[in-house]
């Protein structure tokens, strides 16, 4: 128990020194979205699974986001730049948001 | 009285619609054939037009040396007063007389004869009458096929066929459809130009067999074509007896049942009738007297329907006793109209299907469309028979209260009751099943007694279409807030991460 407690403290301090202030706003975006997910979920499994494809676009409006965050955040780290030689962050920026165009325009589709 | 009387009775001498005993006994039941007669120094003639028969009718004309051929009846002389209705003797259409007609064989007897009161002034030849003149085809028919019946002799009858009519074939009002509508043709079993079909057509819609002793059919006619005729709609009537040869047999077989063998009668020495003459044969069956052979049915056959079975007492051997034939019109007349389908047939005559609160079919049904009525006008022919007199038949509303539909799509999804309207029609009101797909509306309704009712109805139902679904349901919000939530997020992320870029790149120039 000890063990865990020192590997999440160091885990801690290390990411609040080594993390630039970009990808903690990314990590804090990606966190908001995780609860709305969950939320959507669990309301989901409380009420039932009524209007499916409003839990649908919802609940999935929420993971793509995750995932579009998440890869913001792989092109934006400066520690994987040999991976994404020749993108720039400001790049990775403007596909987050074409992606993020594209997904709203199907989820506000599909919600009913 | 000058005509001769044969106890109480008198004799009648008819040339026209009465050679057929069809025909007389409508108004003349006690009607009785007493052989042909030819009436000397008389001729055939045409004149008046009959109302009745929308032709002129026969009559006869005084002409030396011709001659006029008809059959004898015999009749109460009580009913005379409804033959002389008949022949409108008190409308002073016909005029009785009284003449010496002469048999085939010589003899001369005294007659009733009945002579169109309208003076004739000219005598045509009977190819060349006039149009006004001309009898009905109908009323040529029931005269052509009196002769043939009364048995006139051949060149005679060939002398009738050359009456022309005036075209007139359609209903005429004398209570009788004749031979119930039917053209019968007589051939016998063995005739070697029996043909059923040419050229892929069938030339009969009905076919009678009585014929039970015939080892072989003539012509083309064998069980493979019987068989093919019922299997394309053909009716078949078939008599057996304790004699029935091969092919009937086999036929029999064909249909699923077997005559029992040659000889075998059926006996029961329990419920024997009182006129038995101690075989034990002659048996009390239904309220009707039955001596003969036996059929064997197999029980599990579901489309084998016996009208007359034996008590369970009854067995079926040999007891070596000539044929006796035992025969109950009213009966054979109700098989008969059941056999050729003018009795228990069932059709459908109008579909209707649509929505609830609309009158047009859609193109497709949308699942769970609220209530569909389904209207089905089944419609039955009814006969009504009375011993001799047939009204004409029509097509009236059925009534029963077990006919089902199903809604089908490989499997029933729905399957309900109509429910009869008043105004004939049935009805049936359900919701469309929440699966999409091809469905049929189906009715099939088997019932003993009746023909088979068999009806679909393809239908398309689909799912909703894309704005068909309902919004802003209530329970959804949270759903709406989060999708709406990720879009403001994305919109707030974006703004702080670019603005944070720039404190950066600040930080980093100093």
């Amino acid at each position: 128990m000890a063990q865990i407690g020192t590997v999440i403290s160091k885990f801690y301090n290390e990411y609040q020194i080594k993390t630039s202030k970009k990808l903690k706003v990314i990590d804090a975006y990606l966190f908001y979205i995780l609860l709305t997910g969950i939320v959507q979920f669990v309301y989901c499994i409380l009420v039932g699974t009524f209007p499916f494809n409003s839990f649908l676009s919802g609940f999935i409006s929420s993971v793509s986001c995750f995932v579009l965050g998440v890869c913001l955040r792989l092109q934006v780290n400066p520690e994987n730049k040999s991976q994404f030689y020749g993108i720039s962050p400001e790049r990775g920026f403007a596909d987050f948001i074409f992606a993020h165009v594209v997904l709203h325009l199907v989820v506000m589709n599909f919600i009913g | 009285m000058p005509v001769m009387k044969v106890g109480g009775k008198f004799l009648y001498f008819a040339y026209g619609s009465n050679l057929l005993t069809q025909r007389i006994h409508i108004n003349n039941p006690s009607a009785i054939r007493a052989g042909i007669a030819k009436l000397n120094d008389y001729q055939l003639d045409f004149a008046t037009y009959s109302r009745r028969w929308k032709g002129a009718s026969a009559t006869i004309v005084s002409k030396k040396g011709s001659h006029v051929w008809g059959a004898l009846w015999e009749i109460d002389v009580v009913h005379m007063e409804s033959l002389d209705d008949q022949e409108g003797v008190q409308h002073k259409l016909y005029l009785p007389l009284t003449v010496e007609v002469e048999t085939p064989l010589g003899k001369k007897l005294k007659c009733r004869v009945y002579k169109q009161t309208a003076k004739i002034t000219d005598l045509p030849k009977i190819e060349d009458l006039p149009d006004d003149r001309k009898p009905s085809a109908i009323y040529l028919n029931t005269v052509l096929k009196g002769a043939e019946e009364s048995e006139l002799p051949e060149e005679y009858q060939a002398f009738l066929r050359r009456i022309p009519h005036n075209g007139y074939d359609g209903e005429v009002d004398i209570g009788i459809d004749l031979n119930r509508g039917y053209a019968l043709t007589f051939k016998i079993a063995d005739d070697s130009s029996l043909v059923l079909s040419r050229y892929g057509e069938y030339l009969y819609k009905n076919l009678i067999i009585f014929a039970p002793s015939v080892e072989e059919f003539g012509g083309s006619l064998n069980v493979d074509t019987i068989t093919q005729f019922i299997d394309d709609g053909g009716n078949v009537l078939v008599a057996g007896s304790s004699v029935t040869g091969d092919v009937l047999r086999e036929l029999a077989s064909e249909c699923g049942f077997e005559v029992d063998e040659e000889g075998a009668f059926v006996i029961d020495h329990l419920n024997y009738d009182i006129t038995d003459e101690g075989q034990h044969t002659k048996l009390g069956i239904a309220s009707l007297l039955y001596q003969g052979t036996g059929i064997l049915a197999d029980p599990e056959n579901p489309l084998v329907l016996p009208l007359l079975t034996a008590d369970s007492t009854a067995y079926s051997y040999n007891p070596d006793q000539p044929i006796k034939e035992v025969g109950f019109r009213l009966a054979i007349i109700n098989i008969i109209q059941w056999v050729f389908k003018e009795h228990g047939q069932l059709r459908v005559r109008s579909v209707k299907h649509h929505k609830a609160g609309e009158k047009e079919p859609p193109n497709a049904y949308t699942i769970m469309d609220d209530v569909v009525s389904m209207k089905y006008e089944i419609y039955i022919q009814v006969y009504t028979i009375e011993i001799d007199i047939f009204e004409d038949g029509e097509w009236k509303p059925f009534n029963a209260n077990d006919i089902q539909l199903e809604f089908v799509r490989i499997d029933p999804f729905v399957r309900t009751t109509l429910q009869r309207k008043p105004s004939g029609e049935y009805e049936a009101k359900f919701k469309i099943p929440d699966v999409y797909g091809v469905y049929q509306f189906k009715v099939d309704y088997d019932r003993v007694g009746y023909t088979r009712l068999f009806s679909t109805t393809q239908v398309s139902v689909r799912p909703l279409q894309h704005t068909q679904y309902e919004r802003f349901i209530t329970s959804a919000y949270p759903y709406y807030a989060g999708a709406f939530s990720m879009m403001v997020g994305v919109f707030i992320f974006s703004f702080v991460f670019l603005h944070l870029k720039e404190d950066e790149k600040k930080s980093k120039s100093e």
